[in-house]
């Protein structure tokens, strides 16, 4: 089965680590679409309820270590808001363990790719996000 | 110590609070009121600036069609009033300035908080029967014969934690007492002294635990009947879209909201290729993510005053779904809206170590 899942990677980090991961050659699922932002701080949790509605399987945050992040704190602030996402679809009984959120720096390349195919697998088992298929909106 | 004094009775609660009013504006307390007034036999906020205004002001009917705090944010978004204003607000009012006090969408400056004991209130259709039937709308009791509205039945707060000054009745046995909570509200009154509330906090005890009764079987039903993604579809799905809930919000802070703006604004092949990819697209669109976006902006500082469920045209359970949804996410950061304007909202500050569980790395 096809599975989607929409990655926010910080281009301080994660995003490095992903493209270590293909220099090293590295293989991870194809699932796994990436999109490059500058700050994981900086992601509107807007836009993981939008992957979801329109379909993701999972949303996959990637960030600076702790205490790492290139602009200060952001890392600490997104935590905040995914911690608040992840409430609020829990109390709505809407899956918030499709949500994962990973610290890996630039470095890790093999790392990432060891998540990719870890979150990969989880969601596989979890299936296609429920909400397919539903006249949803 | 509760510090204040009583206010002198002059006949019903109501006649005590116009002839406080009066008092007020007479000595040149204060040179402004917004208080709610008798409209037509409807009961709005108003603005009261002379003694000959004050037989419209109806402070303690049991109504409230919008959230004062709301009006408080518009009228000082470009500076706040050069004269001294008195503002007479319910509980869940006072706790909504305090959030926007703290997302700098209020400026107090002249302003003095009243905050009123409130027992709850009714619906539009509650308050009109209240009306024809000739019911005194301003003994607080009579509340309870027309039914509280969801929100109500299950406040924690029928006296504001945070107030400059409060009007208290609720436990004082026809009396009503003036209590001087701040700085501020100390520089309006001499003549204070203590009160004693004793039986009023026995009164206020046993009424929050009936409430916080009715809170956790208005959660159990959530939890029980609102859940999962079947229900969640289901409910929202009568949603048209008019956005009433974000306009009469209190907490809705963004100055221009996401949903107005053009960032989701597609290309009609877009909304057809999506409704391919769906088999069938409803229209209008991403209702369901307004509402799942609101309750996360909203869920930290929802005072839970219930005016959203007041304005859904399609009647959706959102109240239940936003003091769910609100009071897990406040609990998990300790905070309570409206306690005190020093403490920091939940998300404009952090702490290097916490929520473990969501986040992992492999390596350290």
């Amino acid at each position: 089965m096809d599975m989607k899942i929409i990655g926010f990677f910080c281009h301080w980090c994660t995003s490095t680590a992903a493209d270590l991961a293909g220099t090293i050659r590295e293989k991870y699922p194809s699932s796994i679409k990436p999109i490059r932002v500058m700050c994981t701080g900086s992601i509107d949790p807007i836009y993981i309820l939008d992957a979801f509605l329109k379909g993701a399987d999972g949303v996959w945050i990637g960030g600076c270590k702790p205490g790492e992040c290139h602009y200060v704190n952001g890392n600490f602030k997104a935590r905040r808001r995914i911690a608040i996402v992840k409430e609020i679809l829990d109390v709505l009984g809407l899956d918030p363990d499709r949500i994962y959120l990973t610290w890996i720096s630039a470095s890790e390349g093999p790392q990432f790719a060891e998540w990719a195919r870890r979150i990969d697998r989880e969601i596989k088992e979890k299936g296609k996000n429920p909400i397919f298929g539903k006249i949803v909106s | 110590m509760a510090r204040g004094f009583l206010i002198e009775s002059s006949g019903s609660l109501g006649d005590s609070i116009r002839s406080f009013c009066e008092r007020l504006l007479k000595d040149g307390v204060l040179d402004v009121l917004l208080i709610p007034i008798d409209v037509n036999g409807f009961v709005f906020p108003g603005f009261v600036t002379g003694v000959e205004g004050v037989r419209y002001v109806k402070a303690l009917s049991p109504y409230m069609p919008v959230n004062t705090a709301g009006i408080l944010q518009k009228l000082t978004r470009i500076s706040p009033p050069s004269k001294k204003l008195g503002v007479f607000l319910r509980p869940c009012e006072a706790r909504a300035v305090v959030e926007l006090v703290k997302l700098n969408q209020i400026n107090l400056e002249n302003i003095f908080v009243f905050s009123m004991d409130c027992l709850g209130t009714v619906d539009f259709e509650g308050y009109r029967k209240l009306v024809e039937d000739g019911a005194d709308p301003e003994d607080p009791s009579i509340v309870f014969n027309y039914g509280l509205r969801d929100a109500c039945k299950c406040c924690l707060h029928p006296v504001s934690p945070w107030a400059d000054v409060r009007i208290c009745f609720i436990g004082l046995n026809g009396s009503i007492a003036v209590e001087i909570c701040s700085g501020k509200g100390e520089e309006l009154f001499k003549d204070i002294g203590d009160l004693d509330f004793t039986s009023r906090e026995n009164v206020l005890k046993n009424l929050i635990n009936e409430r916080i009764s009715e809170e956790r079987k208005l959660l159990e039903y959530q939890r029980k009947e609102l859940r999962g993604h079947e229900k969640i579809i289901e409910i929202l799905s009568p949603c048209i879209g008019c956005k009433n809930c974000m306009s009469v919000c209190p907490i809705c802070y963004c100055r221009e909201c996401f949903f107005n703006s053009t960032n989701f604004d597609m290309d009609a092949d877009r909304y057809l290729s999506l409704a391919k990819s769906y088999g069938v697209l409803k229209m209008p669109s991403d209702t369901l993510l307004f509402h799942l976006t609101r309750m996360l902006h909203v869920a930290p500082s929802c005072v839970a005053c219930g005016m959203c469920q007041e304005a859904c045209p399609q009647n959706i359970p959102i109240f239940a779904l936003f003091k769910a949804t609100s009071k897990r996410v406040q609990d998990l950061f300790d905070y309570e809206p409206g306690r005190s304007v020093e403490e920091e909202i939940p998300v404009r500050t952090f702490q290097e170590d916490e929520f473990a569980h969501i986040q992992s790395s492999i390596s350290k």
